[in-house]
Order: C-alpha cells, then structure tokens, then sequence
C-alpha cells in the first residue's frame, strides 16, 4: 500500500476520525490568561471590562486548508483560544505532504514517505478536522460550503488555501490528458510522485527542463533547487543527460550566486540557467515549449509550473483584490481588506515587501493570525507589534544545503511588514552543516504546525 | 470616574506578555521541542538566552541563520522573548 492509500485508511478508522475536543493545556492557558486579565484589575472595574466569554456561544472558528499557514493557525488559535474559541480545519487531502524537500523526492535522495505526516495528531491538541473539500463561501450569512458535509457556520474564518494554477494562460494546458502529461510538481503529493517517475523511465542523454513562471510565485527558490536535485540525480545515474532551466523571469530569483556556484562547479556540463524564458505554449506530442520571445525548446520531460495565484476559494469568496491574482490583507490581522471576518495567510496573499511565499512564512502567518482572532473573539486589542521572520534551506544535492534568512517587523506607518534594515543574509558557502539544520527545521516546524 | 479610566487603559494596549507569547512564537517554528539542534529554548534561564542572543548579534558567536535573524530583533523584544522562553515549561 502506497503512502496515500496508507494514510486514507486510516483516515476512515474510528481512531483517526475522533473529534472529540480532549481537555488540554490550551485550556489551562486560557483560563490562566482570564484569570491574569481579572486580577490585574480592581474588583469595582470587573464588570465594566471583563473580557470573559459569554458562556453560552463558544466563539467558532473555521481555517481552510491544512498546509504551514492554516495547520499553524489552527493549532495556535486552539492553543490561545482555549475554551472560548472552537476551531475546525476544512483540509482536502488525507494527509500532510510538505512542499519543501519535495525536490528531494525527485532526486532520489529521499521518498514522499519522508515527507508525509498524518493530521490525525491535530485533534489531541483541540482542532477537529474535517477532511473535505471547501467549495464556497456566504460571506453575509458567514458559512462555508463543502463538497460532501454540511455548511460551517462561522464567526471567523481563515483562508490558508495554497494556490490554483492558470492552465489557461499556457496554449495546450488545457486537457487533462496534457496535465497529467506534465506534472508541476508544485503541490507536493501524487504530483512529485508522477514526476519523478518520467525522470526514472527518462533515457541517458535526455533532457529535463523547467519552466519558471514570472514572479510572485510560489517558493522562489524551489524551481533552482528543484534543477540541482534533477542534475544531482542525472550525475549519478543518468551522466550524459541535461538540465535546462527556462526562466520566465530576466535573472535568478533566489540565492543567486549560491545556485550558479553549484551549477558551474558541481553540475559543469549538466545545468544551462537560461532568463527571459515567458511560456506560451506547449506541444504535447512533440515535448515542445514555446516562448513569447526566445527559441523553442524540446525536453524529454518537461516541467511546467504554470502561472498562478491564490486558490479558486480565494476567488469564490471574492478575496483576491490584486492583479486578479493574490490578496490583500491588513497584516496586523490578515484579515481581508475587501470582506470582514474573513482572513487570508500564506502563498495567497499580496506580500509585504521582500516577504517570501515560502512554508516558513505562511507557519508565521498562523501565529500572527491566530493571536490576531483569539484577541477579536476576547474583545481585546490586537498585538500592534507582531513580527515574522523567515529561515529557508535548498539544498544543492542530497546533504548539502544553503539557507535565506530575514526578519519582518510591522510598521505601523506604512501599515505592513518591513525587512529589518542590517538583518537576514544568505549562507557563505554550501555545507552539510546547513543540510542538517534544514532537516531539522523540517521535523521541528512539523511538530509546529501539525502537534506531531 | 475611575472604572472607565481603568477600563480604557485595559482595552487600549495588548498585554505585554501576549507580545512576548507571539513573538516567541515565531521562534518555535525552529525552536520546537522536536530534537536538539537547532536547540530548545523552553525552560532556558532568560539571562543566558539573552546572552546567547546578544553574541550571535555582535558576532561574538558565530553562526548560520542565527547572526543574521538576530539583527532583526529590539533588546526590549530580546529580553520578552527570553523572559517567555525561562518560564515555559514545553512547546505547545
């Protein structure tokens, strides 16, 4: 049984579909917060101010989608929200594939196994799951429609949705004969799986290439990544063959010099970056891409990230307010700045300035989003002080890595996120070191996000 | 009418140890109690948090990711941080 039969199995058992909210210490927190709140005041003012719940309406909290953003806020809303806050996660799949290390998959180095996590841990710290599909929202009547269960009334809800891909903008994307013919890869899962099996069944002296779409997009440095775990595989197993890179972008978007140094030293031969790479077509017959400007290219297999934006749910709920595409958010809260009770993190949202769409930050999202809604549900203020900060690990084979880092804080004048001025920085050189402190993130923000 | 004005000073600013929990928050993305490296931070005595921090700021102790996130943080969030992390007893 593959890992995805595995983990829908259990999902049907009795064990991993119990809801029950158990007693536990986001409980405790809570109460211990109320209990703070009081004695720091007089008697007299108590009753004047009592951020104490209404006993008889739990205030519900509803989170789309179970990746780094939504697991995170879900988790932390039941953490600080304690008994005063229900908190249920809409999540599509049955399990939890990570997106980082995924290039790791496709080079060999380790198997989507390594990569998978149940969600069944989330309901031991008070987040009930429900596994379905999230297809509409009612923003007036504040409930969410899914595809089999009944509607989710909700007093708050937070999109962490992912995104959707723009088959239509790429000529010949638009069948799903041609979909499953090239796999993104660019949701972890069946996708990466799919990929990684042309690349296995690919002849020695073929060509991989990569289609990068124009920035934001998901991840700037995984398609980089993703052409050094390829060519790593290739150097082993397959000497003769090529890795083309055909970036829709004029440079390289992420850890630039790191990339080329490893493309010229470690994969000489095998890798060829080449910008201004704009898709607009593909032939399936003949593995043909075509470009606005440059020269067609023909690939074994060919790896297209089509463009994309915030998921279709976003759209529904008439949440995307930027360029068709991502949307804006008040970052003190996330909460949309086009429809009231309903927060956008993650991938999906219109960044800050130099705020990466990466796993790291969207599990930082959660947190600023999930204090943002326990303090809306206690009637207090929100923090006016939150802060993000991003750490993020590509690895250029199957041990060494290189790391981006930044910190972002809020600034109350510009009403977003800032990078602090002298802070962040990229890794001096490749090193096994910073592959193992990639893994280690890796099962650390896990155990984050999911209570594992 | 002092119970409005304790009512407002109470309404008027998120408490400070809420700010505290958040941004020690962002930490536990790394710093969860998952293994040992990157180390965890719950239950450390806040004074040698603080130290820790302030070296991996000046360069004195160096570092991957550490120096650089570091540079990021105010001494007065520094020293919240670490006040949260002495007195908590394991990651949420």
């Amino acid at each position: 049984m593959n890992v995805f039969a595995r983990l829908a199995a259990e999902r049907a058992s009795p064990a991993a579909t119990d809801k029950s909210k158990t007693p536990n210490r986001a409980v405790d927190e809570a109460r211990r917060r109320l209990l703070r709140a009081a004695a720091a005041l007089p008697l007299g003012a108590l009753p004047a101010c009592a951020p104490l719940p209404r006993a008889s309406s739990v205030r519900r909290l509803v989170v789309v989608g179970g990746g780094y953003g939504g697991a995170t806020a879900a988790r932390y809303a039941a953490l600080w929200g304690g008994s005063t806050v229900s908190v249920t996660l809409v999540e599509r799949d049955a399990a939890f594939v990570s997106c980082p290390l995924s290039n790791l998959v496709l080079g060999g180095s380790k198997t989507i196994d390594d990569i998978t996590l149940p969600y069944r841990t989330l309901a031991r710290h008070g987040v009930n799951v429900i596994h379905d599909t999230a297809i509409a929202i009612d923003v007036e009547r504040r409930r969410l429609r899914l595809a089999r269960g009944p509607e989710l009334p909700y007093d708050r809800l937070v999109l962490s949705p992912g995104i959707d891909f723009f088959f239509d903008r790429v000529g010949g994307l638009g069948t799903d004969d041609a979909r499953a013919h090239f796999p993104h890869a660019w949701r972890a899962g069946p996708q990466t799986v799919a990929l990684r099996r042309q690349l296995e069944a690919m002849r020695d002296g073929g060509v991989f290439a990569i289609s990068i779409p124009r920035a934001p997009y998901r991840c700037p440095p995984g398609p980089y990544e993703r052409a050094c775990q390829v060519a790593w595989y290739f150097k082993r197993a397959k000497p003769r063959s090529k890795v083309l890179i055909l970036d829709g972008n004029e440079d390289v978007q992420s850890k630039k010099a790191l990339f080329m140094r490893a493309w010229a030293e470690d994969y000489a031969g095998i890798v060829e970056y080449r910008k201004d790479h704009v898709l607009t077509d593909v032939d399936m017959r003949s593995r043909t891409a075509r470009f606005e400007t440059a020269d067609d290219v023909k690939a074994d297999v060919l790896n297209i990230i089509p463009p994309h934006g915030a998921a279709d749910i976003a759209r529904n709920a008439g949440v995307i307010t930027a360029n068709n595409q991502w949307c804006e958010v008040d970052f003190l809260t996330f909460e949309s700045t086009k429809v009231p009770a309903v927060h956008v993190i993650g991938d999906a949202i219109q960044i800050a300035p130099l705020m990466p769409k990466s796993g790291h930050m969207a599990n930082q999202h959660g947190k600023v989003v999930a204090a943002a809604v326990v303090a809306a549900f206690m009637e207090q203020p929100v923090n006016a002080s939150p802060i993000v900060n991003n750490t993020c690990y590509s690895y250029v084979n199957d041990r060494e890595a290189v790391h981006v880092a930044s910190v972002h804080q809020y600034d109350p004048k510009q009403r977003t996120f800032l990078s602090v001025p002298g802070s962040g920085g990229l890794s001096v050189a490749k090193s096994v070191a910073e592959g193992d402190y990639g893994f280690a993130w890796a099962r650390s923000i896990w155990r984050d996000m999911l209570g594992a | 009418m002092p119970v409005l004005f304790v009512a407002t000073l109470a309404g008027a600013a998120y408490a400070a140890d809420d700010s505290a929990r958040d941004w020690a928050a962002g930490c536990q993305s790394c710093h969860s109690t998952a293994g040992t490296a990157p180390p965890v931070l719950h239950g450390q005595p806040r004074e040698q948090l603080i130290a820790k921090f302030r070296a991996f700021r000046d360069g004195s102790q160096p570092g991957t990711v550490m120096p650089q996130l570091a540079k990021g943080y105010t001494e007065a969030q520094i020293e919240a941080i670490a006040g949260w992390f002495a007195t908590a007893k394991a990651s949420p």
